[in-house]
């Protein structure tokens, strides 16, 4: 798309793409820290079963805040600390400005704080003539650099080491050589007089204790149980929503923070304070202060969709895992809070209009919300958010084309085969790029004359006497008007296997409208749809799709949008994967078709909560196929339709993600790769080159031999 | 129980790069941390939150090597200067947690927080029967801890000597703390 707003993100997204020595160095980190975590709750017996719990604590805190807020208060009085509540960033600035001229502070010593970053507090206290340094490595390398936070829990994880060298080199006048303990060894005698020599110490808290007024530092440097140590003053900052009831709750998050961020269980230091204690005998009176930020976090608790952005304990495990962020990193998809999270929290604290410029780059594909430990729903927030700035500015219009695909699939069906020469002709392409923005070099789908739908109302239905199973079918668009024999194995398949087969009156599933954020579009279509399979769970039908997407829509997104009846929850209930019903019904198949065939399987973002692909592996197996699942980790970079669209925003970061799991595929030397999505098989298929098929297609082997 | 536990913390703290020795008492305590500060021949090493005994021990020892002892009662107007110039830290941490390798000292006095967070070397001192198994089992000491001190507490949980992951996601070793990290386990016998 070529919206003039998004000049500056399209140059962006193009540098990013080009540096390819940088983004595959960034691509490795991330990745070591998807890895890492995933090793490390491997080795946990309980797995991350901890993760509805640490989503309970925070649901139950952040509806009891303000109480909480008021207990943490009182008990961290009674221990002899300050306690101020800031309404706003200036508030807290002026609060910390005030004390320092009072006390004759000159020196602050700073252990990492993104909260005192959200507010911008360093420019006002140099600005009064006060010494700031940051005393965390990584936003030590950010303050001498003059550069925001790139992630969340490594700030500065952008600066390769011979980068971080000549950084120090310059502050220090010394050579240094590019090696990590070499760097250390100058940061550590750079930073002793700093801690020593400080009068005020200032931390930010990762989680606040209610019961006993108590915060919670985590570090692995040490560097804030130096900075909360030494100076007879210590201010900390710390939002309103990081207070938790019990010492139990906060080890609990203190547990789900490193696991989650890098797979470390737990930091070096976890450091508890309450009050103040005093250093050595016969020192001066030793403070505390302790500023509790609202800054719209009692504005984001009113809004039933925002509210969860309060239950981040910021891990950054959404930025380890998002395949876009994973390209352009915390600079390009970020202000201050930076990755999938970053994009409610920004629009929150920072602004709708800076949220809005950045959200165009989550593509939806949901994997935030499969690793955040607190189980937030952050796609749907990002979606809200795209939403709301969609008043503002509307949507480009290639954004609105694909949230009315189904009205082009409809157009395309009737005007078959014309349509589908049209589709192969380069000059009618290069028109349709110019005009719609759809990338030329995107091969799309055929349309049929004759959609499934059209074929089963025509038809003579079977009638088993007594049904095993009775299905409702969600045929969606690809399987309806692409690749109607696929639909069409899928009826008849059930039918083998003893199913009654209906295909109610439906629309497609829509999760573009959802992905670029027209939530009233959204909400219309999925209340068309569950008004119309919900009386078949209701008789008992299973609900299939043979489109991740479409099951995902059914199951989670749907009751997401429609929260006012239980009709979603229903239809949700009863909605099942395509395989594993298949795998219920005949769990044991007698012939063995794919006997000798060696196959990749992809299992597309949208089935990962689902089953994630393992009941087609297992289908594929019972029928004599070798299956490995072969993964980058992350997205392949389809996305939906987000791979379809014409430059930086479409086909160019699309394929930039999808590099190393094109790769990944090429060496496994498998014969062909097997997929139920249907846009992810296109993009695939393009980028490595090996033929894509959905299970499906070899139904037709499987009922020839039966 | 003790055996097993004792067990796991060894395994899980030097998984963290920490330095486990075990003993049977306040002796082997004094025997094992003598010998790692010898070994290293300091100009000063300093003392916090000991048990008697060992503390008692250890500084007699280090008088007899002509080794300089910081210790409490701590001077204020001298104690940040003396501490800079100390290479080795040696703190008592009376409960321990298994599972993670995680060490938890308690203080009444920031001066014992500097001990174990400044010099290069910490020595931490554990009884055996302080270690619990897994690490949501810690809160208890930390409540403890907070209900003991009505006034201004600090607990502080120690896993291994410091690190840093901040370039490049790579974990280093020895940023502005310990950068060797040793536990002292003192078993009662059962070892």
């Amino acid at each position: 798309m070529t919206e003039p707003r998004y000049a500056k993100l399209y140059e962006a997204i193009e540098e990013k793409v080009d540096a390819v020595d940088r983004r595959t160095s960034l691509y490795n980190c991330m990745k070591r820290g998807r890895d890492k975590r995933r090793d490390r709750l491997a080795t946990l017996p309980e797995g991350d079963s901890w993760r509805s719990e640490v989503k309970a604590i925070k649901d139950r805190c952040i509806d009891q805040m303000d109480d909480l807020v008021d207990r943490f208060k009182a008990n961290a009085e009674a221990r002899g600390a300050k306690v101020f509540l800031a309404k706003d960033g200036a508030e807290a600035i002026e609060y910390v400005l005030q004390l320092a001229e009072a006390r004759g502070a000159k020196a602050v010593a700073k252990s990492k704080s993104l909260t005192s970053e959200e507010i911008f507090i360093n420019e006002p206290m140099l600005e009064a003539g006060l010494q700031v340094v940051e005393t965390d490595l990584g936003e030590l390398i950010l303050q001498l650099a003059g550069e925001k936070p790139y992630h969340l829990v490594f700030p500065a994880v952008h600066k390769l080491i011979a980068e971080v060298a000549r950084i120090f080199e310059q502050e220090t006048g010394e050579t240094i050589p590019d090696e990590i303990p070499a760097i250390m060894e100058v940061v550590r005698a750079y930073l002793r007089p700093i801690f020593l020599n400080a009068d005020i110490g200032m931390t930010g808290a990762n989680v606040g204790v209610a019961e006993n007024g108590s915060i919670c530092i985590e570090t692995n440097e040490g560097n804030a149980r130096l900075v909360s140590s030494v100076a007879d003053c210590h201010v900390c900052i710390m939002g309103r929503e990081k207070i938790v009831e019990t010492v139990d709750e906060a080890m609990l998050m203190v547990m789900a923070h490193p696991i989650s961020a890098l797979g470390q269980f737990p930091t070096t230091y976890v450091t508890w304070m309450g009050g103040r204690q005093p250093l050595a005998e016969g020192g001066a009176p030793r403070e505390s202060h302790i500023i509790i930020l609202d800054n719209g976090r009692s504005r984001m608790r009113s809004h039933p969709l925002m509210k969860e952005a309060l239950n981040c304990i910021r891990c950054g495990a959404c930025m380890n895992i998002c395949p876009t962020y994973g390209v352009v990193g915390g600079h390009v998809f970020g202000y201050v809070y930076p990755g999938p999270i970053g994009i409610p929290w920004t629009a929150e604290v920072h602004g709708l209009e800076k949220a809005g410029d950045i959200a165009p780059l989550c593509v939806s594909c949901g994997l935030c919300k499969e690793i955040c430990p607190a189980k937030i729903d952050i796609p749907m927030m990002i979606a809200e958010v795209k939403h709301r700035d969609a008043k503002q500015h509307p949507h480009p219009s290639v954004n609105r084309l694909l949230m009315n695909a189904e009205n082009m699939s409809k157009m395309g069906g009737a005007t078959a085969p014309l349509s589908n020469w049209a589709l192969k002709n380069p000059l009618f392409r290069k028109a349709m790029e110019q005009v719609q923005g759809i990338d030329a070099r995107r091969e799309l789908p055929p349309f049929h004359r004759e959609s499934t739908v059209q074929w089963f109302a025509k038809r003579n239905k079977p009638e088993p006497a007594i049904p095993k199973q009775r299905v409702a079918y969600f045929v969606d668009l690809f399987a309806n008007y692409n690749a109607p024999e696929l639909g069409r194995a899928a009826v008849e398949y059930l039918e083998a296997l003893g199913c009654e087969v209906v295909l109610p009156e439906q629309k497609g599933s829509n999760y573009p409208a959802i992905g670029y954020g027209d939530l009233d579009l959204a909400r219309e279509v999925a209340a068309f749809n569950v008004r119309r399979f919900v009386p078949y769970a209701r008789k008992g039908f299973r609900i299939v799709a043979t489109e991740p997407t479409a099951t995902y829509c059914l199951r989670e997104s749907y009751p997401k949008l429609l929260t006012v009846s239980n009709e979603a929850k229903e239809v949700a209930a009863s909605t099942v994967g395509f395989f594993e019903l298949v795998n219920e019904l005949d769990p044991d198949p007698a012939s063995k078709p794919l006997q000798g065939r060696r196959f990749g399987c992809h299992c597309s973002c949208h089935q990962r909560p689902l089953d994630a692909s393992d009941a087609s592996m297992r289908w594929l197996r019972a029928l004599g196929a070798e299956v490995d699942l072969i993964e980058s980790g992350t997205c392949c970079g389809m996305a939906g339709t987000f791979g379809m669209k014409k430059g930086p925003l479409g086909y160019l970061l699309s394929n930039a993600v999808g590099e190393p799991l094109f790769k990944a595929f090429q060496e496994s030397g498998v014969e062909a790769i097997i997929t139920e999505s249907s846009v992810c098989a296109m993009h695939l298929r393009e980028g490595t080159g090996i033929p894509v098929h959905h299970p499906l297609e070899f139904v037709r082997d499987l009922l020839a031999n039966a | 129980m003790s055996q097993e536990l004792t067990a796991l913390f060894k395994e899980r703290y030097e998984a963290v790069a920490g330095i486990v020795h075990l003993v049977d008492d306040d002796a082997g305590a004094i025997a094992a941390v003598t010998e790692i500060v010898l070994g290293k021949q300091p100009s000063r090493i300093a003392l916090a939150a000991l048990p008697e005994p060992v503390r008692e021990g250890v500084a007699r020892a280090c008088a007899e090597a002509g080794i300089e002892v910081l210790q409490p009662p701590f001077d204020a107007s001298a104690f940040l200067d003396a501490l800079d110039g100390v290479a080795i830290g040696v703190t008592g941490t009376p409960h321990a947690i298994a599972e993670t390798g995680t060490l938890i000292e308690l203080s009444t006095d920031d001066a014992t927080r500097l001990v174990s967070s400044l010099p290069r070397t910490h020595i931490a001192l554990v009884p055996a029967d302080g270690i619990v198994e897994r690490f949501r089992e810690g809160a208890a000491a930390v409540r403890e801890a907070f209900e003991a001190q009505p006034g201004g507490c600090a607990v502080s949980m120690i896993s291994g000597p410091s690190r840093t992951g901040d370039i490049e996601m790579i974990l280093t070793l020895g940023v502005h703390g310990p950068e060797e990290a040793h536990a002292v386990v003192i078993t009662g016998g059962a070892s």
